[in-house]
């Protein structure tokens, strides 16, 4: 039998850390939703992805129940790991604090696709500068 | 303990570049109510069922994320920086916020935790609901509080159901994990001579003490903090694990020491994509399969350790 949705809930939370605090208590548990169940299947779900943070959409269904999707990690957090970097910078016009060659962000670009809405890599591609350079990554020509 | 939610509002088409400025800000994540690609997104759950009208009637174009801010964190500090970063952008919002208590959120699932009937003849029964036991079921009465075990989650009830079939009067069981301590508890209710339950986490001591109470079993339970099984001097003719894989396969290289020869071995709380791994384990453990239950994506295994 189809099962009526009731809630839709995006997260953004470091994988294989869920925990029932913030943000993932709140959200979840506005919606009925057993939280530490979430938790447990999120964490073993994301293992091997541990240090990044991923999108989670969830959807919450009349009885309580929950499924749930992740995508890949955030622009800005492949771009922070591909730089070495724990943040980007507080003045990303004047402080300049990393470095990403046009080959490391392409591959980015790739890893990124399936979730871009971009026609192309290229497209991605510049995209992908865009936010490079609001954190105050210099990308190379 | 009071935390602070910030809600920043913004046109859903900033989203993404809004979530990579907060990305520096909020380390432990944030939540988005964005309905923008509500209808492309809920495609990849399936089929596409009912939708509550309440949901329909979201506005696609606004969206709202929250950013929480914790008790002993300044939420002045956390919106000024996030606010220059949007104005540098150049993105419109308007942020508001509200202060939230744990008990706003942590308990509202209990409204819907409901008698389950569990395998043959269990029925798990939360403390504060009635159920009518015509049948004259095993009935397991449970307050999980914050620990893990309430029967609402699959791991729990396949491997109430396995257990069910392994339990008689001369059962001598280890419950490693116990949580709520429903496991234990099901055991005795279902006629298992002793019990002992061991859990990492000092609440969950309390709460299967408290579960224990509840159910008349308290004298034939014994409950102890411990770090798998360090401290367990006995062996069993029982174990049960209703953790995840790596920490089952973390109890296993210790098995030997606590499971007498031809003892079961019930493991729950293994995800699919892990379910060889720990088979894996098992076998080179000694240990032959001898029943597997799944549910949603979840694996339940009983295995007998093979005699030489």
């Amino acid at each position: 039998m189809a099962k009526k949705i009731t809630g839709y809930v995006k997260l953004q939370i470091p994988a294989a850390k869920a925990t029932p605090a913030p943000p993932v208590g709140p959200a979840l548990g506005q919606h009925g939703v057993n939280i530490m169940g979430f938790c447990k299947e999120f964490n073993e779900r994301t293992a091997k992805d541990a240090g990044l943070i991923i999108p989670v959409v969830i959807t919450v269904y009349a009885d309580k129940t929950f499924s749930f999707v992740t995508k890949t990690p955030p622009a800005s957090v492949l771009l922070k790991k591909a730089c070495k970097i724990e943040s980007g910078s507080g003045r990303p016009n004047k402080d300049k604090v990393a470095k990403i060659s046009k080959a490391d962000l392409m591959k980015i670009a790739e890893q990124k696709m399936p979730d871009l809405n971009a026609g192309s890599l290229e497209a991605a591609a510049s995209m992908l500068a865009g936010t490079a350079r609001s954190m105050g990554i210099v990308v190379e020509e | 303990m009071e935390w602070t939610d910030l809600i920043i509002e913004i046109s859903s088409k900033d989203v993404d570049i809004v979530s990579d400025i907060l990305q520096i800000t909020a380390k432990a994540g944030f939540y988005i109510e964005d309905y923008s690609d509500f209808e492309e997104n809920i495609k990849e759950f399936g089929p596409v069922e009912i939708v509550d009208e309440d949901l329909l009637k979201k506005d696609r174009a606004r969206a709202c994320i929250h950013v929480y801010i914790e008790p002993d964190e300044s939420p002045l500090e956390a919106a000024s920086f996030i606010e220059e970063r949007l104005k540098s952008e150049n993105i419109k919002y308007i942020i508001n916020s509200k202060r939230i208590k744990e008990e706003d959120w942590a308990n509202n699932w209990k409204k819907y935790f409901k008698p389950i009937e569990i395998g043959k003849r269990i029925t798990i029964k939360p403390t504060w609901e009635n159920y009518d036991n015509k049948d004259d079921r095993v009935v397991v009465e449970i307050d999980p509080s914050m620990s893990f075990g309430s029967g609402q989650h699959e791991t729990t009830r396949l491997c109430m159901a396995l257990l069910e079939d392994y339990v008689d009067k001369d059962t001598k069981m280890l419950d490693v994990g116990t949580g709520s301590g429903i496991l234990a508890i099901e055991a005795l209710l279902l006629g298992a001579k002793e019990v002992t339950a061991v859990d990492i986490d000092p609440l969950s001591v309390r709460v299967a003490e408290e579960n224990a109470i509840l159910n008349g079993v308290r004298e034939r339970i014994e409950i102890k903090q411990s770090d798998l099984s360090n401290g367990i001097l006995g062996k069993y003719n029982l174990i049960t694990a209703n953790i995840v894989a790596d920490i089952i396969i973390r109890l296993l290289d210790d098995i030997d020491r606590i499971i007498t020869a031809d003892g079961i071995f019930i493991a729950s709380g293994v995800i699919d994509i892990r379910e060889e791994d720990v088979i894996r384990e098992l076998k080179a453990k000694k240990f032959e399969i001898i029943e597997t239950k799944y549910e949603r994506g979840w694996v339940a295994l009983a295995a007998r350790k093979v005699s030489v």
